[in-house]
Protein backbone atom coordinates (compact mmCIF):
# COMPACT_ATOMS: atom_id res chain seq x y z
CA UNK A 1 0.00 0.00 0.00
CA UNK A 2 3.02 2.43 0.99
CA UNK A 3 5.45 1.86 -2.07
CA UNK A 4 2.74 1.72 -4.50
CA UNK A 5 1.59 5.26 -3.71
CA UNK A 6 5.04 6.70 -2.62
CA UNK A 7 6.24 8.15 -6.44
CA UNK A 8 2.42 8.78 -7.74
CA UNK A 9 1.93 11.29 -4.27
CA UNK A 10 5.49 12.28 -4.53
CA UNK A 11 5.17 13.11 -8.00
CA UNK A 12 1.77 15.13 -7.82
CA UNK A 13 3.19 17.26 -4.73
CA UNK A 14 5.69 18.56 -6.83
CA UNK A 15 3.24 19.62 -9.52
CA UNK A 16 1.18 20.67 -7.10
CA UNK A 17 3.81 22.95 -5.80
CA UNK A 18 4.28 24.56 -8.52
CA UNK A 19 0.28 25.41 -8.77
CA UNK A 20 -1.00 22.69 -10.72
CA UNK A 21 -4.43 22.72 -9.34
CA UNK A 22 -5.86 19.26 -11.03
CA UNK A 23 -2.21 17.24 -9.64
CA UNK A 24 -3.17 18.74 -6.54
CA UNK A 25 -7.21 17.49 -6.72
CA UNK A 26 -5.58 14.32 -7.69
CA UNK A 27 -3.09 14.12 -5.13
CA UNK A 28 -5.90 15.27 -1.88
CA UNK A 29 -8.78 12.45 -3.53
CA UNK A 30 -5.85 9.90 -3.40
CA UNK A 31 -4.17 10.35 0.10
CA UNK A 32 -7.76 10.80 1.52
CA UNK A 33 -8.53 7.43 0.19
CA UNK A 34 -5.30 5.95 0.97
CA UNK A 35 -5.72 7.98 4.61
CA UNK A 36 -9.41 6.05 5.20
CA UNK A 37 -7.85 3.06 4.19
CA UNK A 38 -4.91 3.63 6.69
CA UNK A 39 -6.97 4.77 9.54
CA UNK A 40 -9.22 2.48 9.72
CA UNK A 41 -7.06 0.20 11.85
CA UNK A 42 -6.65 2.83 14.07
CA UNK A 43 -10.42 4.66 14.09
CA UNK A 44 -13.63 2.68 14.04
CA UNK A 45 -16.01 5.20 14.12
CA UNK A 46 -16.48 6.62 10.89
CA UNK A 47 -17.58 10.23 11.95
CA UNK A 48 -14.49 10.87 13.61
CA UNK A 49 -12.12 8.98 10.77
CA UNK A 50 -13.74 11.60 8.32
CA UNK A 51 -13.08 14.58 10.75
CA UNK A 52 -9.07 13.42 10.90
CA UNK A 53 -8.83 12.97 7.19
CA UNK A 54 -10.06 16.61 6.43
CA UNK A 55 -7.99 17.88 9.50
CA UNK A 56 -4.91 15.70 8.19
CA UNK A 57 -5.82 17.11 4.50
CA UNK A 58 -6.06 20.74 5.87
CA UNK A 59 -2.76 20.52 7.31
CA UNK A 60 -1.44 18.96 4.58
CA UNK A 61 -2.35 22.17 2.09
CA UNK A 62 -1.13 24.16 5.03
CA UNK A 63 2.02 22.42 5.19
CA UNK A 64 2.63 21.39 1.52
CA UNK A 65 5.34 24.11 0.85
CA UNK A 66 7.58 21.99 3.28
CA UNK A 67 7.35 18.57 1.90
CA UNK A 68 10.51 18.23 0.24
CA UNK A 69 11.32 15.56 -2.45
CA UNK A 70 14.39 13.82 -1.87
CA UNK A 71 12.28 12.97 1.89
CA UNK A 72 9.65 9.91 1.78
CA UNK A 73 5.93 12.16 0.90
CA UNK A 74 4.27 8.94 3.08
CA UNK A 75 6.46 9.58 6.12
CA UNK A 76 5.47 13.34 5.80
CA UNK A 77 2.30 12.53 5.48
CA UNK A 78 1.75 10.07 8.18
CA UNK A 79 3.98 12.04 10.38
CA UNK A 80 0.91 14.40 9.81
CA UNK A 81 -2.10 12.03 10.02
CA UNK A 82 -0.90 10.66 13.41
CA UNK A 83 -0.18 13.69 15.03
CA UNK A 84 -3.89 14.49 14.01
CA UNK A 85 -5.06 11.27 15.11
CA UNK A 86 -3.34 12.31 18.54
CA UNK A 87 -5.27 15.32 18.65
CA UNK A 88 -8.33 13.64 18.14
CA UNK A 89 -7.66 11.78 21.01
CA UNK A 90 -6.63 14.26 23.23
CA UNK A 91 -9.69 16.21 22.38
CA UNK A 92 -12.47 13.39 22.31
CA UNK A 93 -10.32 12.35 25.58
CA UNK A 94 -11.26 15.71 27.31
CA UNK A 95 -14.39 16.14 25.63
CA UNK A 96 -15.87 12.86 26.52
CA UNK A 97 -19.43 12.99 27.41
CA UNK A 98 -19.12 14.37 30.96
CA UNK A 99 -20.82 12.65 34.05
CA UNK A 100 -22.58 15.98 33.99
CA UNK A 101 -24.62 15.05 30.83
CA UNK A 102 -25.11 11.93 31.52
CA UNK A 103 -26.57 13.13 34.97
CA UNK A 104 -28.89 15.55 33.16
CA UNK A 105 -30.54 12.44 30.83
CA UNK A 106 -30.17 10.32 33.52
CA UNK A 107 -33.89 8.64 34.11
CA UNK A 108 -35.56 8.19 37.53
CA UNK A 109 -39.20 7.44 38.94
CA UNK A 110 -39.03 9.41 42.57
CA UNK A 111 -40.59 12.89 42.30
CA UNK A 112 -37.10 13.92 44.50
CA UNK A 113 -35.15 13.10 41.44
CA UNK A 114 -37.28 14.49 39.01
CA UNK A 115 -36.97 17.43 41.45
CA UNK A 116 -33.35 17.40 41.69
CA UNK A 117 -33.37 16.78 38.07
CA UNK A 118 -35.05 19.56 37.06
CA UNK A 119 -33.16 21.81 39.15
CA UNK A 120 -30.15 20.40 37.65
CA UNK A 121 -30.85 21.33 34.01
CA UNK A 122 -32.21 24.59 35.35
CA UNK A 123 -29.17 25.51 36.69
CA UNK A 124 -26.85 24.06 33.72
CA UNK A 125 -28.86 26.41 31.64
CA UNK A 126 -28.34 29.44 33.55
CA UNK A 127 -24.74 28.31 33.20
CA UNK A 128 -24.85 27.52 29.85
CA UNK A 129 -26.56 31.02 29.66
CA UNK A 130 -23.80 33.17 30.91
CA UNK A 131 -21.60 31.94 28.46
CA UNK A 132 -20.14 34.03 25.69
CA UNK A 133 -22.59 34.30 23.20
CA UNK A 134 -20.57 32.57 20.39
CA UNK A 135 -19.62 29.43 22.83
CA UNK A 136 -23.12 29.20 24.10
CA UNK A 137 -24.26 28.88 20.02
CA UNK A 138 -21.47 26.31 19.49
CA UNK A 139 -22.52 24.46 22.62
CA UNK A 140 -25.67 24.27 21.91
CA UNK A 141 -25.71 23.09 18.35
CA UNK A 142 -23.50 20.73 19.28
CA UNK A 143 -24.60 18.59 22.75
CA UNK A 144 -28.01 20.10 22.63
CA UNK A 145 -29.35 19.79 18.95
CA UNK A 146 -26.83 17.22 18.26
CA UNK A 147 -24.99 18.24 14.98
CA UNK A 148 -21.80 17.37 14.05
CA UNK A 149 -18.90 19.58 14.01
CA UNK A 150 -18.62 20.06 10.26
CA UNK A 151 -21.80 20.96 10.56
CA UNK A 152 -21.69 23.62 13.43
CA UNK A 153 -18.80 24.89 11.51
CA UNK A 154 -20.40 25.14 8.54
CA UNK A 155 -23.30 27.39 10.49
CA UNK A 156 -21.04 29.42 12.73
CA UNK A 157 -18.67 30.30 9.89
CA UNK A 158 -15.65 29.13 11.99
CA UNK A 159 -13.35 26.14 11.17
CA UNK A 160 -13.54 22.78 12.54
CA UNK A 161 -10.80 22.27 14.70
CA UNK A 162 -12.37 25.84 15.88
CA UNK A 163 -15.55 24.79 16.75
CA UNK A 164 -13.80 21.89 19.14
CA UNK A 165 -11.80 24.32 21.13
CA UNK A 166 -14.73 26.76 21.55
CA UNK A 167 -17.05 23.21 22.61
CA UNK A 168 -13.84 22.18 25.09
CA UNK A 169 -13.44 25.52 26.46
CA UNK A 170 -16.97 26.30 26.72
CA UNK A 171 -16.90 23.03 28.18
CA UNK A 172 -14.40 23.44 31.09
CA UNK A 173 -16.05 26.90 31.89
CA UNK A 174 -19.24 24.68 32.51
CA UNK A 175 -17.49 22.53 34.69
CA UNK A 176 -15.81 25.35 36.82
CA UNK A 177 -19.23 26.89 37.16
CA UNK A 178 -20.80 24.09 37.67
CA UNK A 179 -18.25 22.45 40.02
CA UNK A 180 -20.00 22.53 42.98
CA UNK A 181 -23.12 21.45 41.69
CA UNK A 182 -21.81 17.88 39.95
CA UNK B 1 -18.70 19.75 4.53
CA UNK B 2 -18.17 16.24 2.49
CA UNK B 3 -14.39 15.61 1.88
CA UNK B 4 -14.34 16.25 -1.83
CA UNK B 5 -16.05 19.22 -1.03
CA UNK B 6 -13.34 20.52 0.70
CA UNK B 7 -10.78 19.02 -1.94
CA UNK B 8 -12.15 20.80 -4.24
CA UNK B 9 -12.08 24.45 -2.32
CA UNK B 10 -8.40 23.43 -1.65
CA UNK B 11 -7.03 22.88 -4.81
CA UNK B 12 -9.49 26.00 -6.55
CA UNK B 13 -6.82 28.31 -7.10
CA UNK B 14 -4.05 26.79 -6.20
CA UNK B 15 -0.82 29.09 -5.97
CA UNK B 16 2.64 27.84 -6.39
CA UNK B 17 4.35 27.45 -2.98
CA UNK B 18 8.41 28.38 -2.03
CA UNK B 19 9.58 25.15 -1.27
CA UNK B 20 10.66 25.80 2.72
CA UNK B 21 14.36 23.55 3.57
CA UNK B 22 16.51 23.84 6.46
CA UNK B 23 20.25 23.29 5.24
CA UNK B 24 24.13 25.00 5.30
CA UNK B 25 22.69 28.12 5.78
CA UNK B 26 20.45 27.75 8.90
CA UNK B 27 22.92 25.93 10.64
CA UNK B 28 25.42 28.43 10.02
CA UNK B 29 23.29 31.12 11.05
CA UNK B 30 22.57 29.21 14.59
CA UNK B 31 26.40 28.71 14.46
CA UNK B 32 27.71 32.16 14.38
CA UNK B 33 24.36 33.56 16.46
CA UNK B 34 25.43 31.45 19.27
CA UNK B 35 29.61 31.98 19.14
CA UNK B 36 28.42 35.86 19.10
CA UNK B 37 26.38 35.25 22.42
CA UNK B 38 29.00 32.95 24.28
CA UNK B 39 31.26 35.72 23.19
CA UNK B 40 29.01 38.55 24.50
CA UNK B 41 28.49 36.65 27.88
CA UNK B 42 32.30 36.05 28.25
CA UNK B 43 33.33 39.74 27.32
CA UNK B 44 30.52 41.40 30.03
CA UNK B 45 31.30 39.53 32.41
CA UNK B 46 34.92 38.59 32.47
CA UNK B 47 36.95 35.29 32.64
CA UNK B 48 36.87 33.37 35.89
CA UNK B 49 39.74 34.33 37.89
CA UNK B 50 40.48 30.10 38.64
CA UNK B 51 39.99 29.25 34.69
CA UNK B 52 43.70 28.71 33.80
CA UNK B 53 43.54 25.58 36.24
CA UNK B 54 39.98 24.27 36.00
CA UNK B 55 40.26 24.45 32.45
CA UNK B 56 42.20 21.46 32.46
CA UNK B 57 40.36 19.04 34.58
CA UNK B 58 38.82 16.26 33.00
CA UNK B 59 35.28 17.17 34.50
CA UNK B 60 35.29 20.63 33.42
CA UNK B 61 36.10 19.72 29.81
CA UNK B 62 33.62 16.78 29.74
CA UNK B 63 31.12 19.43 31.39
CA UNK B 64 31.87 22.00 28.21
CA UNK B 65 31.28 18.81 25.96
CA UNK B 66 28.07 18.24 27.39
CA UNK B 67 26.89 21.61 26.86
CA UNK B 68 27.95 22.15 23.51
CA UNK B 69 26.90 18.47 22.67
CA UNK B 70 23.47 20.06 23.80
CA UNK B 71 23.28 22.69 22.09
CA UNK B 72 23.88 21.47 18.60
CA UNK B 73 21.85 18.88 18.96
CA UNK B 74 19.14 21.20 19.84
CA UNK B 75 19.32 22.75 17.19
CA UNK B 76 19.51 19.85 14.98
CA UNK B 77 16.32 18.25 16.49
CA UNK B 78 14.36 22.04 16.11
CA UNK B 79 15.28 21.34 12.71
CA UNK B 80 13.87 17.99 12.40
CA UNK B 81 10.70 18.83 14.53
CA UNK B 82 9.54 21.74 12.51
CA UNK B 83 9.44 19.34 9.56
CA UNK B 84 6.43 16.57 9.03
CA UNK B 85 8.50 13.16 8.75
CA UNK B 86 10.62 10.57 10.29
CA UNK B 87 12.69 12.17 13.16
CA UNK B 88 16.27 10.18 13.49
CA UNK B 89 16.75 8.18 17.00
CA UNK B 90 20.11 9.32 17.18
CA UNK B 91 18.81 12.93 17.78
CA UNK B 92 16.93 12.73 20.16
CA UNK B 93 19.47 10.06 22.32
CA UNK B 94 21.98 12.75 21.54
CA UNK B 95 19.77 15.68 23.19
CA UNK B 96 18.18 13.44 25.74
CA UNK B 97 22.14 12.37 26.80
CA UNK B 98 23.52 15.39 26.99
CA UNK B 99 20.83 16.83 29.28
CA UNK B 100 20.23 14.32 31.67
CA UNK B 101 23.94 13.77 31.60
CA UNK B 102 25.26 17.06 32.41
CA UNK B 103 22.56 16.75 35.22
CA UNK B 104 23.32 13.45 36.39
CA UNK B 105 26.92 14.62 36.01
CA UNK B 106 26.21 17.87 38.67
CA UNK B 107 24.50 15.20 40.95
CA UNK B 108 27.29 12.72 41.11
CA UNK B 109 29.60 15.69 42.03
CA UNK B 110 27.21 16.28 45.03
CA UNK B 111 28.20 13.14 46.13
CA UNK B 112 31.52 14.76 47.89
CA UNK B 113 29.80 17.95 48.66
CA UNK B 114 29.57 18.72 52.51
CA UNK B 115 28.83 22.31 52.31
CA UNK B 116 26.01 23.19 54.05
CA UNK B 117 24.78 25.98 52.02
CA UNK B 118 25.64 26.52 47.91
CA UNK B 119 26.78 29.47 46.84
CA UNK B 120 25.01 31.99 46.18
CA UNK B 121 24.24 32.68 42.67
CA UNK B 122 21.59 34.30 40.87
CA UNK B 123 23.73 35.53 38.32
CA UNK B 124 24.57 33.11 37.04
CA UNK B 125 20.82 32.14 36.23
CA UNK B 126 20.57 35.66 34.87
CA UNK B 127 23.41 35.14 32.20
CA UNK B 128 21.86 31.06 31.42
CA UNK B 129 18.22 33.49 30.79
CA UNK B 130 19.84 36.64 29.14
CA UNK B 131 22.60 34.25 26.86
CA UNK B 132 19.67 32.08 26.11
CA UNK B 133 17.29 35.08 24.23
CA UNK B 134 18.83 35.83 20.62
CA UNK B 135 19.51 32.07 20.17
CA UNK B 136 16.35 30.79 20.96
CA UNK B 137 14.46 34.11 19.14
CA UNK B 138 16.45 33.24 15.68
CA UNK B 139 15.42 29.27 15.95
CA UNK B 140 11.91 29.94 16.68
CA UNK B 141 12.01 32.69 13.79
CA UNK B 142 13.74 30.01 11.59
CA UNK B 143 10.96 26.98 12.34
CA UNK B 144 7.98 29.59 12.24
CA UNK B 145 7.68 29.08 8.67
CA UNK B 146 7.89 25.49 8.97
CA UNK B 147 5.45 23.05 9.61
CA UNK B 148 5.98 22.01 13.49
CA UNK B 149 3.80 19.38 14.78
CA UNK B 150 4.81 19.15 17.84
CA UNK B 151 5.22 22.81 19.58
CA UNK B 152 5.45 21.87 23.20
CA UNK B 153 9.05 19.69 22.17
CA UNK B 154 9.99 21.94 19.86
CA UNK B 155 9.73 24.68 22.14
CA UNK B 156 11.40 22.89 25.01
CA UNK B 157 13.85 21.99 22.64
CA UNK B 158 15.07 25.35 21.14
CA UNK B 159 15.13 27.11 24.60
CA UNK B 160 16.98 24.59 26.87
CA UNK B 161 19.64 24.01 23.85
CA UNK B 162 19.71 27.79 23.94
CA UNK B 163 20.21 28.10 27.90
CA UNK B 164 22.81 25.73 27.27
CA UNK B 165 24.58 27.98 25.41
CA UNK B 166 24.41 30.44 28.95
CA UNK B 167 25.40 27.46 30.83
CA UNK B 168 28.75 27.23 28.81
CA UNK B 169 29.47 30.94 29.37
CA UNK B 170 28.86 30.02 33.03
CA UNK B 171 31.56 27.77 32.52
CA UNK B 172 33.88 30.26 31.94
CA UNK B 173 33.31 33.59 33.74
CA UNK B 174 31.78 31.68 37.08
CA UNK B 175 34.14 31.17 39.51
CA UNK B 176 31.91 28.20 41.92
CA UNK B 177 32.83 24.55 41.61
CA UNK B 178 30.52 24.11 44.31
CA UNK B 179 27.87 21.24 43.12
CA UNK B 180 24.99 22.63 44.85
CA UNK B 181 25.57 26.15 43.42
CA UNK B 182 25.93 24.45 39.60
CA UNK B 183 23.05 22.29 40.22
CA UNK B 184 20.64 24.83 41.41
CA UNK B 185 21.80 28.39 39.52
CA UNK B 186 23.46 26.31 36.38
CA UNK B 187 21.45 23.10 36.15
CA UNK B 188 18.07 23.97 37.00
CA UNK B 189 17.29 27.68 35.18
CA UNK B 190 18.23 25.45 31.37
CA UNK B 191 15.29 22.85 33.17
CA UNK B 192 12.93 26.19 34.10
CA UNK B 193 13.98 27.97 30.63
CA UNK B 194 13.21 24.66 28.62
CA UNK B 195 9.71 23.96 29.95
CA UNK B 196 8.68 28.09 29.64
CA UNK B 197 9.81 27.25 25.94
CA UNK B 198 6.85 24.62 25.58
CA UNK B 199 4.51 27.61 26.58
CA UNK B 200 6.46 30.40 24.21
CA UNK B 201 6.02 27.79 21.33
CA UNK B 202 2.10 27.37 21.58
CA UNK B 203 2.40 31.30 21.70
CA UNK B 204 4.74 31.91 18.87
CA UNK B 205 4.43 28.72 16.54
CA UNK B 206 0.85 28.76 14.44
CA UNK B 207 -0.65 25.36 14.65
CA UNK B 208 -0.92 23.70 11.38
Amino acid sequence: LISSNEKLFAQLMIEAQKGDSSSYETLLKEVSLFLKRYLRQKISDSEQLEDVVQETLLAVHKSRHTYNSDRSFISWLLAIAHYKVNDLLRISYKFKPTELDESIVDESDSQLDELLKKEKTEQVMKAVESLPAKNQMVLKLLKIEGLKISEVARLCNLSESNVKVISFRAVQDLKASLGGLF
Amino acid sequence: LKTNDMIQNLSQNLAPVQKFSLGFKNYALAAAVAFACIGAGVAINGVRFNFNIIALTPHYIFECLLLLGLAVSSVSLAFQLSLPGDIKKSTWSFFLATLLGWAFLTVYLLFNYNKPVADWGFHCSEVVFFTSLIPAAVLFLTVKSAAVLNRAKTGFVIWAGSAALGALVNQVICPSEDPMHLLIWHVLPVFIIGFLGTGLAKLVLKRI
